[in-house]
């Protein structure tokens, strides 16, 4: 069994919408002033579009290789170029994509029939060498893909059909097909692919892939442009063209979406969700998501590795606290690291739903509790270190939180800011851990299933399992889900470890921040709902 | 004229040097494993970890490391960006002209409006002094980026005039995408040179030459242009000088600020990613660009005072 928790992006991740308003229905949450009303979806497109400019608030993408996709930027974009074996739905369910079916023949054997009928751009007919070629180059080291671990347990994968592909396991792992809703299961032109090299994805070397848009013109630091394709197997792009532009600051990218020169956009600053609530420019929405924010421990000695100290610090902090003033209302508290949107397409979605709601319920600060877990655990010492990285203003108010909470149960709290190589090398190297006893982080999950994370932050000697956690009916449980070929069996082992890790805190799971969308007045038709970093969004985006 | 070019070329080259030197110096000591950043916080392998640090040739020792840039930089080879996976020179180059435009159109705001008014609140009497005066302090008071926020509420969201964001295409509509930019890029320096100017002409009217000149009789216009500008002209132009060289990097700010693609936001973006490789490149290009701006202004100085070109005084 190995640790499976992907993106550091989402390392953080956790966060449950209280009300239930993951699957989109339009539960409401109070804020700092107007309620927030949840929403999965928009009005559909009534027609084409001619042209729509986007806005990426986390600037260019560094590559469009599915490979290298692993963050806001890439996949906004490339989800719309590549397609993936299976679709995520705006409420976190699989439909077929590439793939008519994809089905868990045994517990080690993947069975993938693919569409028959599908082009590539430039008009080849994808194959299952394709296929094979494009799952198969993410367990090369050289590559160095971000979704190798999704193929860490792959024993082999191989065409076994002219449209029909077989994955071997050597360990079970029935996370891997939901995966395949994400990069993961993206695929390229083998012919294309292996001629680019390592120019695959770049401005030079340009990408080759099956979407209802092709890569345009990338002119690097200006736009990347999509062109609708029209070769297109499925339902056609609505917008004829659809450029991207970057804009990473918040108050130039207001400007824009208020002016009518930007169309829309995702993860809309937070800053200004109460001046796009306002504008008539526009509508903003917002839906329910699995980015969350936490506080993460990462040494394997000291308070930080002591359960109750993290559950006193987990007390100690308002959820609200951070909800209001560092999410501005758009967020919810959440009890445990995995979002229970992740679960909401799965048929055995009662038994986590339940096994969610019977975990204690820690939103609201309880000092007298807390004070008594510091008292039982008497730490050797009382003075805590809290990573960020420097120039992220959320996670340093959610820091600066954190520290008042602390003292208020007699501990010190001191806030250490981290250059951007610093801090992602935390994630590789120990050494770079060392006087630092939790990380402030921000995460998502980017495919559904409740098994993600939880491997990689329970089992012992797991990559994110810094603080040596081992519980042998944790991993019994979560090597039992992992290996359950029937959803509900599966459900019931994740459920019962839960139940053990999840108060012990292994992540301090402050919120689940809502995804913000803002739609221009000329466009409707794009998911309101998280889904949107693995789907193809745009190809729905037309006119209102 | 040859020897004083050719000192000042001499002295640019080891700026430039040593410089090169410090800057590698300086991001090879920043905290942080760049190969880390290549991962992107991602589940990696310590082999996969391994291959960018050999491919970016990371463990090599620092002099081994910089004598490889320097020579590669000299060569025309700027490397690969660790970012983008491109060629820094084609990342530069796709941006350069927007960068140059810009520090042009605000040099020439900043020349043309700042001298010129200088010279009005100077000998202009009492009332465009004062207009002056009050309208530079409070452009030398505001920040780029405060400007910025003023220019865009009114110019481009209230009045719609001028775009919010973006670099454009062509000519006219560069100018067009670049007028807001390069008035927030330029106000603060501006309103500087019209008070040096102002101070000077000023001073130089009351210098000996000037009063005599015009006691002869010789008429106020005449004086203005042959005997106060000219000798007003030096430190002006030094001052000038110095300010334009160091618009490339206060191109960082008002880049950023108007979502225009030039080096400055390439540079700023770059530093938060820590994309070493085009940062390095970029801090040697804007203290090229310095030294050369630099020497210009000193080689125009010496043609409009020829005492300087003589040996020892060319400092």
């Amino acid at each position: 069994m190995k640790p499976k928790s992907g993106i550091f992006p989402s390392l953080l991740a956790a966060t449950l919408i209280v009300a239930g308003c993951s699957s989109g229905g339009g539960s409401t949450s109070a804020s700092a002033g107007e309620a927030i009303t949840l929403t999965s979806t928009t009005p559909a497109a009534t027609g084409d579009i001619d042209k729509v400019t986007w806005a990426l608030p986390s600037g260019e993408p560094t590559s469009l290789d599915p490979a290298k996709t692993g963050d806001y930027s890439a996949n906004s974009v490339e989800t719309n170029l590549c397609e993936s074996l299976l679709r995520l739905q705006p409420d976190f369910s699989t439909a077929p994509g590439l793939a008519k079916s994809v089905t868990q023949k045994d517990a080690t054997t993947v069975v993938i029939t693919l569409q028959d009928g599908v082009t590539f751009w430039d008009g080849a007919a994808m194959t299952a060498d394709d296929v094979v070629y494009s799952l198969e180059r993410n367990r090369d080291p050289k590559l160095a893909s971000y979704s190798a671990h999704v193929f860490a347990n792959v024993a082999s994968i191989g065409k076994t059909g002219p449209l029909e592909v077989t994955v071997k396991f050597r360990t079970p792992d029935v996370q891997f097909i939901p995966d395949l809703a994400g990069v993961p299961g993206a695929i390229i032109e083998k012919a294309f692919a292996s001629k680019a090299g390592e120019k695959f994805g770049t401005p030079t070397g340009g990408l080759m892939c099956t979407g209802p848009f092709q890569l345009g013109a990338w002119q690097t630091g200006q736009k990347i442009e999509l062109k609708r394709y029209d070769g297109y197997w499925g339902t056609k792009a609505k917008a004829a063209t659809f450029d991207f532009v970057f804009i990473t600051d918040d108050s130039t990218l207001t400007s824009t979406l208020l002016a009518g020169e930007v169309d829309g956009v995702y993860e809309a600053p937070v800053g200004s969700l109460a001046a796009l609530r306002k504008t008539t420019a526009g509508k903003l929405y917002f839906g329910p998501s699995t980015e969350t924010v936490s506080l993460g421990p990462v040494a394997a000695d000291g308070p930080a590795a002591d359960a109750r100290i993290r559950q006193a610090l987990d007390l100690a902090i308002d959820k609200n606290t951070i909800i209001t003033s560092v999410l501005k209302g758009a967020g919810t508290p959440l009890k445990t690291f995995t979002p229970p949107l992740v679960w909401q397409g799965s048929t055995a979605k009662n038994i986590y739903d339940e096994g969610y709601a019977a975990l204690p319920d820690t939103s609201k600060a309880d000092l007298d509790a807390a004070k008594k877990l510091v008292a039982a655990a008497a730490p050797s010492r009382t003075t805590l270190v809290v990573a960020v990285p420097a120039g992220n203003q959320a996670l340093l108010q959610t820091a600066t939180i954190t520290q008042a909470a602390a003292q208020q149960i007699g501990l010190t709290v001191t806030i250490k800011q981290m250059q951007p190589g610093e801090y992602a090398g935390m994630f590789y190297d120990p050494s770079l851990r060392a006087g630092i006893d939790f990380v402030a982080t921000t995460g998502y999950l980017e495919v559904p299933g409740a098994l993600y994370y939880a491997p990689g932050f329970v089992i012992k000697g797991a990559q994110f399992n810094w603080t040596g956690y081992d519980d042998p009916a944790v991993t019994q449980k979560v090597v039992a889900a992992v290996s359950a070929t029937d959803p509900a069996e599966s459900a019931r082992q994740f459920v019962a470890a839960q139940a053990i890790f999840g108060p012990a805190k292994l992540q301090i799971t402050l919120a689940e921040q809502y995804n913000r969308l803002f739609l221009g007045k000329r466009i409707t038709g794009a998911p309101a709902s998280f889904s949107y970093i693995s789907t193809a969004w745009a190809a729905q985006v037309g006119a209102a | 004229m040859i020897g004083f070019v050719g000192r000042k070329l001499a002295g640019m080259l080891g700026t430039v040097l040593v410089a090169s030197f410090v800057i590698y110096g300086a991001l090879y000591l920043a905290p942080g494993d760049p190969a880390s950043l290549l991962a992107g916080g991602h589940e990696m392998t310590p082999q996969a970890l391994a291959a960018i640090r050999a491919q970016y040739h990371l463990d090599d020792p620092f002099l081994v490391q910089y004598w490889r840039w320097l020579s590669g930089v000299l060569t025309g080879h700027l490397g690969d960006s660790l970012v983008f996976r491109e060629p820094v020179g084609q990342l530069i180059g796709a941006r350069l002209l927007t960068t140059v435009v810009l520090v042009a159109y605000a040099s020439i705001l900043i020349l043309g409006v700042g001298v010129l008014s200088g010279i009005v609140a100077a000998v202009g009497g009492r009332i465009a002094d004062a207009a002056v005066t009050v309208t530079t302090t409070v452009l030398m008071a505001a920040p780029a980026f405060v400007a910025a926020i003023v220019l865009i509420w009114i110019f481009a969201t209230k009045l719609s005039w001028f775009p919010v964001y973006g670099s454009g295409t062509g000519f006219g509509d560069r100018i067009h995408h670049l007028t807001l930019p390069a008035l927030a890029l330029s106000a603060g320096y501006l309103a500087y040179v019209s008070r040096i100017t102002r101070a000077e002409v000023r001073a130089s009217f009351g210098s000996e030459h000037a009063v005599a000149a015009r006691a002869r009789g010789i008429r106020r216009g005449l004086v203005l242009r042959r005997h106060v500008l000219r000798n007003a002209a030096g430190p002006v132009l030094a001052v000038s000088g110095i300010t334009v060289a160091g618009l490339f990097a206060g191109t960082a700010i008002a880049e950023q600020a108007f979502g225009v693609s030039g080096l400055g936001s390439l540079l700023v973006q770059s530093a938060a990613r820590q994309d070493l490789v085009v940062v390095q490149v970029l801090a040697l290009l804007l203290v090229v660009a310095f030294v050369v701006v630099n020497m210009l202004v000193d080689v125009a100085n010496a043609l409009l005072d020829p005492r300087l070109l003589r040996s020892g005084e060319g400092g």
